[in-house]
């Protein structure tokens, strides 16, 4: 057995500083200081810029015109970042710089951003106006959801500017135009807050984003069945360092006096709120929300079956979109209910919906991933097969797709075979799929990924991440991943239960920075062989 | 950056200005084939006293010469790739350079893809919400063919998509390959009284 060695000692450090230097900033979790609708700024975190022209502005700001609550911020060339999660409306990217002439005025590029509100029921567009040409990203299409915190274009002087700078303003909906009344809108971000109480950044006002993350929870089954969660925020107070220690979460569900499966839990944007589902030992799934402001149980009822036998469930949620879906094997075959959609939807206390039958007998713990192919809203389920081979399956326009083999799990020497749970990610723009599992035989992560290049490792293919990069100690459980924008950058994160009985994990950020961390005891004792679950808040 | 008050002094200063320097004599009007009443207040030739004030453009590329007001900064901005918008210039007051104008004459350069000015007009016509890069506004109102200068011209306006001004132009063929846009517009009506007589003038002594 490995134990922690001296450069994942170093990993803690550098972790844990890193999260010191880049979030010391006071963040509220969610909400304003007032009842506008209330945004980050929009553009990557850590950076500032001046605002030229505020509300109500002389130039192109009058009170009395359609452009009253836009803000102008100065700058060239700056990557522009989603300042909420939501679907995009309306894309222009081919116009080339513009000018201080008003026959430029039409030739603007701009994208636009839909967002629901709270009620469920009230939206809102964004608009980013003057990026820069082809500028646009590439998951920035035509009704795609999109996080916030993502780059979604560069800045520039499309249309009409006199000076480059972004225009940036919410609007009730317009009927059929990019363009129409802005209404009252706030930024969330300190240093805004620290200016001006009600969120509004004044003219001349330089104003630094905290457009990130909202908060990163990792669930684990303790040795004594209940549930533990470490968090990290950007606001501090988490116990996401070690030695900070997991504590006990929340109240356990009526009836319920252990769990007996490892939980599974998914960031739902449509209800801004972390579901967690885990098997409790009355043999019901049981799903936690967990939301500023508040926080509950509901029974889903039975497993397929009504037998307790320890399934661990599997959840998936869409970036934007009233759904949720949670998936559990039992008996070899996989079995589905969904809250929300336009099919039936079936959630608490009702029977599990079927899905096509798999080739051979399922022997692992689903994962699954939510998440939009162009246009299309995707649901890809993966699990291992009893001929150790990884299957997977996807839903896509109302119908299952038949269950496709990617090839054999990961073999280490001397060969052996066994059920190891898969845990999956992707971006939201499903640009990247990544697939983990931790080989039971020599202990080490290994993962797949797609990306519809020829060079993917995808079918019959593992990159052997713990080999290659000196795995600090072997697993002992399956892992837990999630993707979460970092800084105007793409993260995944990878957690498992280590030997030593300590909470490992491994960052990966698409500047190339990747090293692996210890976050410290697993809760409860040792040797549970437990998978911790991770979800993003955004 | 100026507060509202500011910028609205320095428009009345700047239109004290402009009405010295360039539009002294803009009044009792000779005949001529321009007739819309609009820009009938300064139709007249430049004597030989505004000629000094008056300073002369010519654009071998385009195959244009046009006349402005020297207390007026002419500058050439560029057209916008991507698009038949090939140049543009703007004719404004030196104050605004750095800055949002309350108003400032254009002459914009297209692309000639049309035998007809009023079939340009209208071909590069669309309604606000299309992404097609051709299309430059939304369809214009008072579309009137015109002779100006003695120039065979369409008179048209149209608003931009954000709404919040009019921007009144008049369209030129200049040869078989361009379309020249002489347009003015001004958010402060006050501005708009300096800059019609202006854009007049240069439409009357636009050599294409």
């Amino acid at each position: 057995m490995r134990t922690t060695t001296r450069r994942g000692r170093v990993a803690i450090v550098l972790l844990s500083s890193l999260f010191a230097s880049v979030f010391a900033l006071a963040h509220p979790v969610t909400g304003s200081a007032n009842s506008l609708p209330y945004y980050h700024l929009p553009w990557v975190y850590g950076s500032s810029h001046t605002v030229s022209q505020g509300n109500g502005g002389s130039f192109s700001h009058q009170v009395g015109t359609q452009g009253q609550y836009a803000w102008d911020f100065a700058g060239d060339a700056f990557t522009v970042a989603s300042a909420r999660p939501g679907t995009v409306k309306a894309i222009q990217q081919g116009y080339g710089p513009g000018g201080c002439d008003a026959s430029k005025e039409n030739m603007a590029n701009y994208v636009v951003v839909r967002s629901t509100e709270g009620d469920g029921v009230t939206v809102h567009d964004a608009l980013y106006l003057h990026l820069a040409q082809n500028s646009v990203s590439s998951y920035v299409s035509m009704n795609a959801a999109i996080p916030a915190s993502m780059p979604i274009a560069r800045a520039d002087s499309s249309g009409y500017v006199c000076g480059a700078h972004l225009h940036f303003m919410v609007m009730n909906p317009c009927s059929g135009v990019w363009w129409c009344w802005s209404v009252p809108s706030s930024f969330v971000d300190p240093d805004v807050l620290r200016q001006n109480a009600d969120g509004i950044p004044r003219a001349n006002q330089t104003v630094q984003s905290n457009n990130s993350i909202e908060r990163i929870d990792a669930m684990m089954r303790g040795a004594d069945g209940q549930l533990y969660q470490k968090y990290w925020r950007p606001s501090g107070g988490n116990n996401w360092c070690d030695p900070c220690n997991p504590v006990a979460w929340t109240a356990m569900p009526p009836g319920v006096t252990s769990f007996v499966s490892d939980p599974a839990a998914v960031w739902w944007s449509a209800d801004t709120r972390m579901e967690v589902l885990v098997e409790g030992n009355d043999g019901n799934l049981w799903d936690h929300y967990e939301q500023p402001g508040g926080q509950g149980w509901q029974s889903l009822g039975p497993y397929p079956g009504g037998a307790v036998v320890s399934d661990t469930p599997a959840v998936a949620a869409p970036m934007v979109g009233s759904r949720i879906d949670v998936f559990v094997v039992r008996g070899g075959q996989l079995s589905w209910k969904h809250w929300g959609g336009s099919q039936t939807a079936c959630w608490t206390n009702c029977s599990w919906e079927s899905v096509p039958a798999a080739p051979v007998s399922l022997i692992s713990h689903p994962a699954a991933i939510w998440f939009y192919q162009g246009a299309t809203p995707t649901i890809e389920v993966f699990a291992d097969g009893s001929d150790y081979n990884d299957y997977v399956i996807w839903y896509q326009n109302g119908s299952w797709s038949n269950w496709n083999n990617l090839g054999p799990y990961p073999q280490a020497y001397p060969l052996s075979h066994y059920g190891a749970g898969p845990a999956a990610s992707v971006w939201p723009d499903g640009s990247r799929l990544d697939e983990y599992v931790s080989a039971r035989d020599d202990g080490l992560e290994y993962f797949k990924y797609w990306t519809g290049q020829p060079s993917d490792c995808w079918i019959g293919c593992w990159f052997d991440v713990g080999h290659q990069t000196s795995q600090p100690v072997t697993a002992v459980s399956d892992p837990g991943v999630v993707w979460w924008p970092w800084s105007g950058l793409r993260r995944i994160d990878f957690l498992f239960q280590g030997s030593d009985s300590r909470l490992h994990g491994r960052y990966w950020i698409s500047s190339g920075q990747a090293d692996w961390y210890d976050l410290g005891p697993w809760p409860a004792g040792a040797g549970t062989s437990n998978a911790p679950a991770i979800a993003a808040w955004r | 950056m100026m507060s509202r008050r500011e910028a609205s002094r320095a428009v009345t200063l700047t239109v004290a200005g402009v009405l010295l320097a360039g539009c002294g004599d803009a009044v009792g009007a000779a005949p001529n084939d321009f007739q819309q009443s609009q820009f009938a207040a300064s139709t007249s030739s430049p004597s030989s006293s505004t000629a000094a004030t008056w300073a002369r453009y010519d654009d071998p590329t385009y195959g244009f010469s046009i006349s402005y007001p020297v207390s007026m900064a002419f500058r050439r901005d560029g057209g916008v790739s991507g698009t038949d918008l090939l140049e543009v210039y703007r004719v404004v007051d030196p104050l605004y350079l750095n800055g949002y104008p309350p108003g400032q004459i254009e002459l914009a350069i297209y692309k000639r893809d049309s035998d007809l000015l009023t079939s340009w007009i209208g071909a590069h016509s669309g309604r606000a919400g299309t992404t097609k890069l051709s299309r430059y506004w939304a369809p214009p109102s008072n579309v009137t063919p015109i002779t100006v200068g003695g120039h065979t011209a369409v008179m048209f306006e149209w608003v931009p998509d954000i709404g919040d001004r009019t921007i009144h132009a008049v369209a030129f063929f200049s040869g078989k390959s361009y379309v020249l846009i002489v347009e003015w517009w001004s958010s402060v009506q006050l501005y708009a009284s300096v800059l019609r007589p202006i854009h007049a003038r240069m439409l009357n002594e636009l050599k294409i």
